[in-house]
This record gives structure tokens, C-alpha cells and sequence, in this order.
């Protein structure tokens, strides 16, 4: 996909921060442009719905991509962007138990020693660590590797239900 | 864990790639996949940090600034584990 202009949602670290660059992004609607001559993968940042799983965070913001746009596998990449709105509603807790729950029910339908492993693990770590758990747990009791793109998948249309998020 | 997902790097795998990714040379695949690990893995996070932390401190340090004598012992220290290579 390319295009010019995209409204998609961005995870960042507390205080609207970059998880992995540790850049601070400006709250006041401001244009954040990717180096010049930045190579794939090096611009800016962006999830559709559907990526959202893969990405989870402290902050979720609504943000505009500005193109050339280029849709990944599990991201969007534009050459700027900015922040829009932060989604208020996003609650690391009911989501980390709604995973909770989930590698409860594989535990329930398919009881095994690695699945109650995963289930105790789940309610020790946080949101993106338990997500991750319940992946993969949907792997083991499923016992095939597309049930981890299937979970995230459903983790993903978890978050675009509870938060009321919409592509535009 | 990471054997239920294959294609999932391990924290090792990360250990090995981290200067290649602050680098900017990760491939784009790898790049995703790296990032993707960061998500849900804190040590790895950690690890991140003070690399860039060390080689941000690293770049401020002028040769001409160490003392001579610890100039020595480092060189010393250098020489040894080259030779035992």
C-alpha cells in the first residue's frame, strides 16, 4: 500500500516517549520528519488495528502518517507524522487480564503443565508481557505456529472493541 | 517459550544483534522482529538502554584525556586477551 495521508494509532512509553529510540514526541499536534535518506524501516512509526497487538505500550495516541506511506506486515511507515489525541480509555489492566483469561480458557479445554505455567506467568508481568504469553500459549494449545498471528489477531480486535477505535 | 515461535528472536539473538541495530544495519525483517521482542521483554530493554548509554559516554571521552599510566594498563589488558585469541 502506499498512500499519502493516514490516521492509524501509535504505542509510546509514559510522557508521549518513543519505546525504543527514547525520542519525546511533541503533544502539540507538531510534525515529527524521519531523517532524510532514512532506510526502510528507519522512518516513522504507526499501527492500523490490526498491528496493534504486536506493539503494546504505555500511551496509546492517534496519530497522522504523512506518505510516502508504505504498509508492513506489522506496521505503517510514513516519512512524518504527529500526535493527534491520546486514547484515554486504554487500560493496561483490563487487557492484561482479558489475557489472563484467555490462556485460561486454552488451560480449561487442553489442561498441560506448560499451559498452567504460562496462566501463573500471565498474572506476575505486565500488559505487553502477558499478551505476548497468551501468543504464545494459543501456539502450545493449539499445536500449531499460526495460532500465534490468530491470537494476536484477536488481541488486536480485543483493544479496537474496548477502546472504540476506529481506522479512518 | 521461544520454541512454541521460531522465528521469534531469543534474548541471545538480541545480545548478538544490538550493535548492528544501533547501528542501523538490521535488516528490515530482523529490525521488526527485534523491536517486537523489546515489546515484551524488560532484560532486553534494559540491556538496550546501557548500551547506548556506554557508547554515548564512550564517544565523549577523548584519547588525549586519559591519564597515561591508565592508557598503559588498558592497552596492557588489550594486548593480553588478543593474545590468548
Amino acid at each position: 500500500m502506499e498512500g499519502e495521508e493516514v490516521i492509524a494509532f501509535k504505542w509510546l512509553a509514559k510522557g508521549a516517549v518513543a519505546p525504543f529510540t527514547g525520542f519525546r514526541w511533541p503533544v502539540n499536534g507538531s510534525w515529527v520528519s524521519a531523517p532524510p535518506g532514512a532506510t526502510d524501516g528507519l522512518g516513522v512509526h504507526a499501527c492500523r488495528i490490526a498491528h496493534l497487538a504486536f506493539w503494546v505500550g504505555e500511551e496509546l495516541w492517534r496519530v497522522e502518517l504523512q506518505g510516502p506511506i508504505v504498509e508492513r506486515e506489522t506496521q505503517l511507515e510514513g516519512s512524518s507524522g504527529r500526535l493527534l489525541d491520546r486514547i484515554a480509555a486504554w487500560d493496561p489492566e483490563a487487557f492484561r487480564q482479558a489475557c489472563v483469561e484467555r490462556i485460561a480458557g486454552f488451560h480449561a479445554e487442553t489442561p498441560s503443565a506448560e499451559l498452567s505455567d504460562y496462566l501463573a506467568l500471565a498474572k506476575t508481568v505486565d500488559a505487553p508481557i502477558a499478551s505476548f504469553v497468551a501468543a504464545v500459549a494459543a501456539v502450545a494449545a493449539r499445536g500449531a505456529r499460526s495460532a500465534f498471528e490468530e491470537e494476536r489477531a484477536r488481541q488486536s480486535g480485543w483493544l479496537a472493541r474496548a477502546l472504540q477505535l476506529r481506522e479512518e | 517459550m521461544s520454541a512454541r515461535v521460531p522465528d521469534q528472536p531469543t534474548c541471545r539473538q538480541i545480545v548478538e544483534l544490538v550493535t548492528d541495530y544501533l547501528e542501523g544495519k538490521l535488516p528490515l525483517r530482523e529490525r521488526t522482529l527485534f523491536e517486537q521482542h523489546l515489546v515484551y521483554c524488560d532484560w532486553c530493554r534494559v540491556y538496550l538502554e546501557q548500551m547506548r548509554q556506554t557508547i554515548r559516554a564512550a564517544g565523549e571521552v577523548p584519547e588525549e584525556a586519559l591519564d597515561p599510566e591508565r592508557r598503559e594498563e588498558l592497552l596492557q589488558v588489550f594486548r593480553r586477551w588478543k593474545a590468548k585469541k
